[in-house]
């Protein structure tokens, strides 16, 4: 006897059809790395929402990712939710590209605010009052330190972290030593004049976009540049070489002041058997400035913006996917309340015991809440050239800065 | 006479014979929409782009014509622009050694190592076809100040007598004093594209008539005089070739320079070319039309130079060149 398979099989194949139909698709785009971690924690958040399906689009490193993605929005094509940079952030907040999270059905008004770092809502805030993106996470810059090294010179990191002065009288010690206190000159100015902005300024512009370049900040930012160089108390091997990773490794460069994401770098590649060797405290002057850091942002043309939201939220109110974020990667929450998980108390024994998840959240309270502006690259790039001249060249530092501060002037006023 | 002639042909036309009078134009329509999509479509849009005021973030209503105030501010306001300028021109000129260099290696391949022709051309070859990325990494290391190849090498040198003076105690920060960032990327540049020089030039040799050289050899020349009166006259038309893709090789410069030194151009912006610095503006700065509006200065830069070559060059190319 013979029975025709072919009902059957149409049977399964619409049974099958409209059960793929029935799962929704929510895709979400970010540069490498962050693809992964989202990648890592979806499970958690599929439990809540077993009827999506959720596509991560990645693979494109951040400076790839943002020209591509402009292509997408620019073409109504943009993912559900997508990953922006600070800059990014800042520049998007003037176009309607985005949704407005202050407003229903988002209503992420100043109470949903409130749980993040000041910096990061800062640069989300657009000169409209539209609240474009969440921070997901808050890089603060912090200081990492040879304990052997300062040990032997006879300095404490409490020395290092009183003031600039304080910091450079150390180096002139460690030189003594045979150790560079920094790898670049060009580092100390930049964190200084990257920190304790006054509330209502940015960095390089006020509110009003002049620029500020040529005030007392930077004068003295790139006067303590000046005298690091002059004292010969800076390697200066090209930052991310192999030679650069030795430099720390063996002890002859004893401090950085960077994002704390640096952590990883140090513990995985740079000094894996140095446990005990290293330890964090606050920049000198507590000049803490966020060091990157990312935020998700959803597209007007977006088909699904409920489920996008809800994955934001997902991705950075909820403090344990922020936690698992951290564990994975060191990417340190944007979200305040996720420092009372427990990952963040606990002691590192790479650090000698030192709290120094404790360390980076007092530095992250230390963040100015910087006043956002459009063309800060462009005024990070004219600045740390004539940063350059004055280290290299032996420019005269006030010429310099108000050469600094024309460039800018010519280039914005257009 | 049948009538069936005497009919317009077309509108009788058979599917088959309307499939085959298309089929050619399909069977080349992919070169053509490639074309326009990657090539013809960003050009015309980028001469559009160069007279509007607009940032890539904001929408593509946001646009604003705002007439020559690129090229004007390009030209006449833009210091940047003529530093990149003149460091472009710079590396050329180093760009430019690669010619001579090339030459003499092929006529040594061409004469004295015949045997082993195919080897060497091919090792020549290899950096051409190396992956940025690997160059990169292996140039950071080359370059690096401490513990560096090139200052080992250098080091080394230093310490032979006598000759040592000639050369740098091997302190030099390659890619941090504005003074050796050029020379540092111009020795990469040479070094990845000799082997492509190389062999155009051994291939233009190899068609050279065996019995010019057999003439000049009766005649009682010497190798060098061959070089001279047989190999180089007759490698004009391939000299025109290899210089005016060197000329636009090096006006375009960005890969080196960007692995090397980054967008910005490094210490004092010595390594900034036109096109590192036209990246920079467009996605750093977010200023697309200024740009576009440099890159179209830099088509009419290559244009002029493209056109002295060929006076220089083309003309005695195409009289030898037979």
């Amino acid at each position: 006897m013979k029975i025709s398979l072919a009902p059957l099989l149409a049977l399964t194949l619409l049974i099958g059809v409209s059960q793929a139909q029935t799962k929704k698709t929510l895709t979400i785009a970010a540069w490498t790395g962050n693809d992964k971690l989202i990648q890592a924690v979806l499970p958690g958040f599929l439990k809540t929402h077993p009827n999506l399906e959720v596509k991560v689009i990645g693979g494109l490193g951040y400076s790839d990712y943002h020209p591509a993605l402009n292509n997408r929005l620019q073409s109504g094509n943009a993912e559900d939710v997508v990953a922006l940079g600070g800059q990014f952030v800042v520049d998007y907040a003037e176009g309607n590209f985005f949704e407005d999270l202050s407003k229903a059905p988002y209503s992420a008004g100043a109470s949903f605010q409130r749980q993040f770092v000041k910096s990061q809502v800062a640069i989300a805030m657009g000169a409209r009052g539209n609240f474009i993106a969440v921070p997901n996470d808050a890089p603060p810059n912090v200081m990492f330190y040879r304990r052997d090294v300062l040990k032997k010179a006879g300095i404490t990191p409490a020395q290092l972290s009183a003031s600039w002065d304080s910091y450079i009288a150390a180096g002139k010690k460690l030189k003594a030593q045979g150790v560079f206190i920094t790898n670049g000159a060009g580092d100390v100015a930049s964190t200084a004049w990257t920190a304790n902005i006054p509330k209502g300024e940015g960095v390089y512009f006020d509110k009003d976009g002049k620029p500020l370049v040529d005030n007392a900040r930077f004068l003295r930012a790139f006067t303590l540049a000046k005298q690091t160089r002059d004292a010969g108390l800076d390697s200066k091997i090209s930052p991310w070489t192999p030679e650069w990773y030795d430099a720390f490794k063996k002890g002859k460069v004893a401090t950085i002041v960077v994002g704390s994401w640096f952590e990883n770098i140090l513990t995985d590649q740079i000094d894996k058997d140095g446990a005990g060797n290293w330890g964090v405290a606050l920049a000198p002057e507590k000049s803490n400035s966020v060091g990157g850091g990312a935020f998700f942002a959803i597209p007007s043309s977006s088909k699904n913006k409920a489920d996008a939201w809800d994955l934001i939220k997902y991705l950075t109110v909820n403090t344990q996917t922020q936690a698992e974020v951290f564990k994975q990667s060191g990417n340190f929450p944007a979200n305040l309340s996720a420092l009372r998980e427990p990952i963040f108390q606990e002691a590192s024994p790479y650090f000698g015991g030192q709290q120094v998840r404790q360390t980076y959240a007092l530095a992250a309270r230390h963040m100015s809440a910087a006043f956002p502006s459009k063309n800060y690259a462009l005024a990070e790039t004219i600045v740390n050239d004539q940063l350059t001249q004055v280290l290299e060249q032996g420019k005269d530092i006030r010429t310099a800065l108000s050469e600094a501060k024309a460039l800018i002037e010519r280039r914005t006023s257009r | 006479m049948t009538p069936a002639l005497l009919r317009p042909a077309r509108p009788s036309e058979s599917s088959s014979a309307r499939a085959k009078r298309w089929a050619p134009y399909l069977f080349v329509s992919p070169f053509f929409i490639f074309f326009g999509v990657f090539a013809l479509f960003p050009t015309v849009f980028s001469f559009y782009l160069s007279f509007q005021k607009w940032r890539q973030t904001s929408g593509l209503g946001e646009m604003k014509f705002n007439g020559l105030e690129n090229y004007h501010f390009t030209l006449f306001l833009d210091p940047w622009f003529w530093k990149a300028v003149s460091n472009t021109l710079i590396l050329g000129l180093y760009g430019l050694l690669i010619q001579p260099i090339s030459l003499l290696l092929a006529f040594a391949i061409q004469t004295g190592l015949k045997r082993f022709r195919a080897l060497i051309t091919a090792l020549y070859f290899l950096p051409y076809i190396t992956s940025t990325v690997a160059v990169a990494l292996i140039f950071s290391v080359v370059y690096a100040k401490n513990s560096g190849l090139l200052n080992a090498v250098l080091a080394a040198l230093h310490s032979l007598p006598l000759l040592g003076a000639v050369f740098p105690d091997g302190r030099v920060d390659w890619l941090g004093d504005p003074n050796t960032v050029k020379p540092a990327i111009a020795l990469l540049v040479l070094w990845r594209y000799l082997g492509w020089n190389v062999l155009l030039h051994l291939s233009r040799m190899q068609a050279i008539a065996q019995d010019l050289y057999d003439a000049a050899k009766i005649d009682g020349a010497s190798t060098a005089q061959q070089f001279r009166f047989v190999t180089l006259p007759q490698l004009m038309p391939m000299l025109f070739l290899t210089v005016s893709l060197t000329i636009i090789g090096q006006m375009q410069l960005f890969d080196e320079a960007y692995i090397l030194v980054g967008g910005e151009g490094g210490p004092a912006q010595s390594g900034l070319t036109v096109a590192t610095y036209l990246y920079t503006t467009a996605f750093k700065f977010g200023d697309a039309g200024t740009a576009s509006a440099m890159g179209w200065i830099l088509f009419a830069g290559i244009l002029l130079l493209s056109g002295l070559n060929n006076r220089i060059f083309g003309a005695q190319g195409r009289a030898r060149g037979e």
